[in-house]
């Protein structure tokens, strides 16, 4: 019985709920990434000294 | 200070800190092709339907010459001026304050614009195969903003993997192109190619041709931006020049494979409106592989090319917030991954917003005018910079051939492209051109007095010789 289901080929709201799901997934993903860069920009902020971190000059290694 | 010892290593020991030197000429070349490539796979085309097939090729090869120029005016400039910044450096040192204003606001409006527009293309190509698999009308602001999001994350880590992961999609890419030219049978005409029978007379005579430049620009827009890599790079003498000159030789072999199989294949009036048309040329030869082949390189140039524009747009507004052309705050470089993580940050809503609430052919118009705008500096600059700094009055990387011609050459064939976009999108040239005025009084008014002129002279040249 459960091998004759898996030869049908998925239904259309099968196929729907996974790009859905994609859909969802997209969002949470960016959301986390950002998240993280903010977090992470946030965190160099306090633990750096702001002179530190704007030392970078041009022509110079 | 001591936590910043700890971090960063070496960096830190002066107290200083600054971009990582880990780039080489493949680097440089992944950089630059990446930026540009999703033009063979889509865009380009439109100007076949300006000027037909022949109009096109006459293009592609016309606004070839002005790359070829933009590349070895760049690449000796950049060979001797080896900072972030790429051309607004160049303005910075060559000309003077309010054109390198305008010369930082043309890379970043250029880059960032492109960005969304390759993101919008990922989101557009995903809905496709969604509509394909029985999901219609799939919400792509959610894939837009990842790969935006992803993109960025890689860049905000490290420019190094970045630019490592844009060789090995771009390589995908280039090669799907090859792969569909040798698929095609390109030694047995009429077999599979059908010039004999679909490449017709111009459309719309000459007119069609001068119309067709603007999109002409498709098949090499981008190529400009190795220099912003010159910071990061081992050695900027050698890598500028070599990833840039070969990556224009990559791009006159990828726009000439383009036009031939895609001309052969298709009727010039279906060519000149088709979305994916190197996909299309796949599906027309009724090869699974090369279907699947194309659509991974479309979906990967579009993904390069806005890996890169994160790139150039980051380093053109960190040179630019070094030198108190804008906040300051924007010059900072991360301590661990030693990237200029703050512009990075900062260009994310905006690339979104452009992505979310600008039309398209809009905001590639915009993008494209930036650009062009930034290539007529170019001719200007190179005259100016080797009347003040004659040959062998300092040191030069690269020295590129028979100037003047390729300055009169660019300038020239910028005038035309000016006139071509004109033709087509005349409100949005007139556009572009109020608001890059509106930004220069804003310059002058707000910016111009923080602007340290003796400071922001960072290359140690002899005096130039008309001052």
């Amino acid at each position: 019985m459960a091998a004759g289901r898996s030869e049908r080929p998925p239904s259309l709201e099968a196929r729907m709920d996974v790009w859905e799901t994609l859909t969802t997934a997209a969002w949470a993903v960016a959301i986390l990434l950002f998240g993280w860069m903010l977090l992470d920009a946030w965190q160099v902020g306090k633990r750096f000294d702001e002179d530190f971190l704007l030392s970078s000059r041009e022509g110079e290694d | 200070m001591s936590e910043a010892a700890t971090e960063t290593g070496a960096g830190a020991a002066s107290g200083k800190i600054g971009l990582l030197k880990v780039l080489g000429p493949v680097h440089v070349w992944a950089l630059g092709v990446g930026i540009v490539l999703v033009g063979e796979f889509m865009g380009w085309n439109f100007s076949v339907g300006k000027g037909g097939a022949y109009g096109s090729l006459i293009a592609c090869w016309v606004i070839g010459l002005l790359y070829t120029c933009v590349a070895m005016i760049d690449s000796e400039v950049t060979s001797t001026v080896a900072a972030a910044g790429g051309q607004y450096t160049q303005a910075k040192h060559i000309i003077g304050p309010l054109m390198a204003f305008n010369v930082g606001l043309y890379l970043v409006m250029a880059y960032t614009m492109l960005e969304a527009g390759d993101a919008l293309v990922v989101g557009d190509l995903l809905k496709a195969v969604a509509a394909e698999h029985g999901h219609q009308n799939l919400d792509t602001q959610p894939f837009v903003v990842l790969t935006i999001a992803v993109l960025a994350w890689l860049n905000y880590r490290g420019v190094f993997m970045t630019l490592t992961v844009n060789f090995v999609i771009t390589a995908v890419a280039f090669v799907a192109l090859v792969v569909l030219f040798f698929g095609v049978s390109p030694w047995s005409p009429g077999e599979v190619l059908l010039h004999g029978e679909l490449l017709t007379d111009l459309p719309y005579g000459w007119i069609g041709v001068i119309a067709a430049l603007q999109f002409g620009m498709w098949y090499y827009l981008g190529i400009e931006g190795t220099c912003q890599a010159a910071e990061e790079v081992r050695s900027a003498g050698r890598s500028i020049p070599l990833g840039t000159m070969s990556g224009m030789i990559t791009l006159l072999i990828a726009a000439s494979i383009t036009w031939y199989v895609a001309a052969g294949l298709m009727p010039w009036e279906y060519l000149g409106q088709a979305m994916t048309p190197m996909y299309d040329a796949a599906r027309l030869t009724g090869s699974g592989v090369l279907q699947v082949l194309l659509f991974v390189g479309t979906i990967f140039s579009a993904i390069a090319s806005a890996n890169g524009c994160i790139n150039d747009a980051s380093r053109a507004w960190f040179s630019m917030g070094r030198d108190h052309y804008v906040p300051t705050w924007f010059g900072a470089v991360h301590p661990r991954y030693r990237t200029p993580y703050r512009a990075i940050l900062f260009l994310i809503p905006i690339a979104v917003v452009f992505a979310f609430k600008a039309p398209l052919d809009q905001v590639i118009t915009f993008s494209i005018l930036s650009g062009l705008l930034g290539y007529t500096f170019m001719a200007i600059n190179i005259v100016k910079f080797r009347r003040r700094w004659p040959l062998g009055s300092i040191h030069r990387g690269y020295v590129h051939p028979l100037h003047p011609v390729p300055a009169i050459v660019l300038l020239v064939l910028c005038g035309a492209t000016y006139f071509a976009t004109y033709l087509g999108y005349g409100s949005t040239l007139l556009s572009v051109m109020a608001f890059y005025i509106v930004a220069s009084l804003w310059f002058v008014a707000h910016r111009y007095k923080y602007v340290r002129r003796g400071d922001q002279f960072t290359m140690n040249w002899p005096r130039p010789r008309d001052e």
